[in-house]
């Protein structure tokens, strides 16, 4: 759950750099895998290699992408739609995306984290019981 | 990739377009890359090239036509994909440039487009459903201002007015006069700001310069003739100004006020004659001003850069062979800080 939170900041930090700087997308992957806050994203840190090695934008974050895996599933299928918009597009629309996309991201976390409450609720309640169920064989 | 000739450069320009049409630019003939200066891609065509002034067309096994061919044909895609790939994948940092009809790509190539225009109002405010490129190959062409800067520039500066018919080399010329102003090729090294609103001159690309232009030569990239004339006079103190194609109001009145502040400016202008140019009325209004001493005249596109006619301002007028009337209208025969004669030891 952690590189899906990191994941919707990438998403914010990517549409407020674009908005005000509308930098090259390799100016923009580069910047946000310098910085400490999604180090543990190191499909940023691959698709910047690649893109110095003249990869296009697409091919590397496709494959910077499919090879990392602390994300998949829908997250990951999130990000791979991205990679086919950005850069290809217009300001508006790479912003529309990027939005679109972070909040698809949102509704993921958050749907992580109701299911984490209702496992952690249940594994609690079933250690307690278990430990009951220990003490009352034990006596 | 290391660009040393006019085949790498042709190499490095091609190798921004899409993948499809890449291979056959790629293994057309050396001669024909030596001298293309333009790439083609039109929807529904085959891909034209034009060397020396003529268009060839281009066939899948990579051999020129005079006449167009149907078995390659550029198709929509390629040409919405090779905007992509033009733009390094990054069209939104390029968008303003579609609107003024022209992408600066690396290299210092520039690419024309054509699609429909998405108009807000009365202006237009994006460009979509891309249906032509006209790729331009830089060709930095070192001393293609020899003639000029030798008969024009040996002992001292002056205001001069480059005119000729598209593709007759004008960018070239002047981005040279750039290095050779600065460069000390002239006796000095003059203080030159180059307005390069269209990044042609320069070729400014992520803050690099991609042509040489000399030690002693401040760019302004991207900004419009007129603010950045103002821009140069207030903050540079140039002792030449150099700007591509003027003819807008604004960009004749900022003209006029760097002449006030004993600034130089070196111009160019589309028209193929003499009196194409008398009819264009802001440059009129310009040369009656006695913005420029020297009108330089440029051949047609089978010989780019070839200078046709160097005439004094005032004989377009009519006033007579000398350029003295001229002078004193505009300068009063004042002499200005660092503008005259050259002394002869100063140089490289």
């Amino acid at each position: 759950m952690s590189a899906l939170e990191k994941a919707v900041a990438l998403l914010g930090h990517l549409q407020d750099r674009m908005r005000h700087l509308q930098p090259s997308m390799g100016s923009l992957i580069h910047g946000a895998c310098g910085a400490e806050a999604f180090a543990q994203l190191s499909f940023l840190r691959e698709c910047d290699g690649r893109m110095g090695r003249g990869q296009p934008f697409p091919v590397a974050w496709r494959e910077s992408l499919e090879a990392f895996q602390d994300l998949e599933g829908e997250p990951r299928e999130i990000l791979l739609e991205l990679g086919e918009v950005l850069g290809a597009s217009e300001l508006e629309a790479a912003l529309s995306a990027l939005d679109f996309a972070r909040r698809r991201m949102e509704l993921q976390l958050n749907g992580a984290r109701e299911h984490r409450d209702k496992y952690q609720k249940l594994y609690r309640t079933m250690g307690v019981l278990s430990g009951f169920a220990i003490v009352l064989i034990l006596l | 990739m290391e660009v040393k000739t006019n085949t790498d450069r042709f190499d490095q320009a091609i190798s921004t377009l899409c993948e499809r049409v890449q291979p056959l630019l790629q293994n057309v003939p050396m001669g024909v890359k030596r001298t293309a200066f333009e790439v083609r891609l039109r929807v529904g065509m085959p891909i034209a090239l034009t060397c020396a002034g003529k268009s060839w067309f281009l066939d899948e096994l990579s051999q020129l036509h005079n006449v167009p061919l149907q078995n390659f044909l550029v198709t929509s895609d390629d040409v919405a994909r090779s905007v992509v790939t033009m733009c390094e994948y990054s069209v939104h940092t390029h968008q303003h440039e579609f609107v003024g009809g022209y992408i600066s790509l690396r290299g210092g190539h520039r690419a024309g487009v054509c699609g429909t225009a998405v108009t807000d109002g009365r202006t237009i405010s994006a460009v979509r459903d891309f249906t032509s490129i006209n790729l331009r190959v830089a060709r930095d062409i070192d001393g293609a201002a020899d003639k000029l800067v030798e008969e024009l520039f040996e002992h001292q500066l002056c205001g001069v007015l480059i005119a000729g018919p598209p593709s007759s080399g004008k960018t070239t010329i002047l981005r040279d006069l750039a290095r050779q102003l600065s460069g000390g090729r002239a006796g000095s090294y003059y203080r030159v700001a180059v307005v390069d609103e269209r990044c042609e001159i320069g070729a400014v690309y992520e803050g690099i310069p991609q042509n040489r232009l000399g030690a002693a030569c401040d760019v302004l990239s991207g900004y419009p003739k007129g603010p950045g004339i103002l821009t140069a006079v207030r903050t540079l103190s140039p002792q030449v100004i150099l700007c591509d194609e003027i003819g807008a109001r604004e960009e004749v009145d900022s003209i006029l006020d760097a002449l006030n502040c004993g600034v130089r400016v070196i111009a160019t202008a589309h028209a193929a004659t003499l009196s194409e140019l008398g009819r264009r009325g802001q440059i009129q209004r310009l040369l009656q001003s006695g913005a420029f001493e020297k009108l330089v005249l440029l051949g047609g596109g089978e010989e780019p850069g070839r200078v046709e006619q160097i005439m004094g301002a005032g004989e377009f007028f009519g006033k007579g062979s000398g350029n003295d009337d001229y002078r004193s209208l505009l300068f009063d025969d004042r002499d200005f800080p660092g503008i005259g004669p050259v002394p002869p030891s100063v140089g490289p």
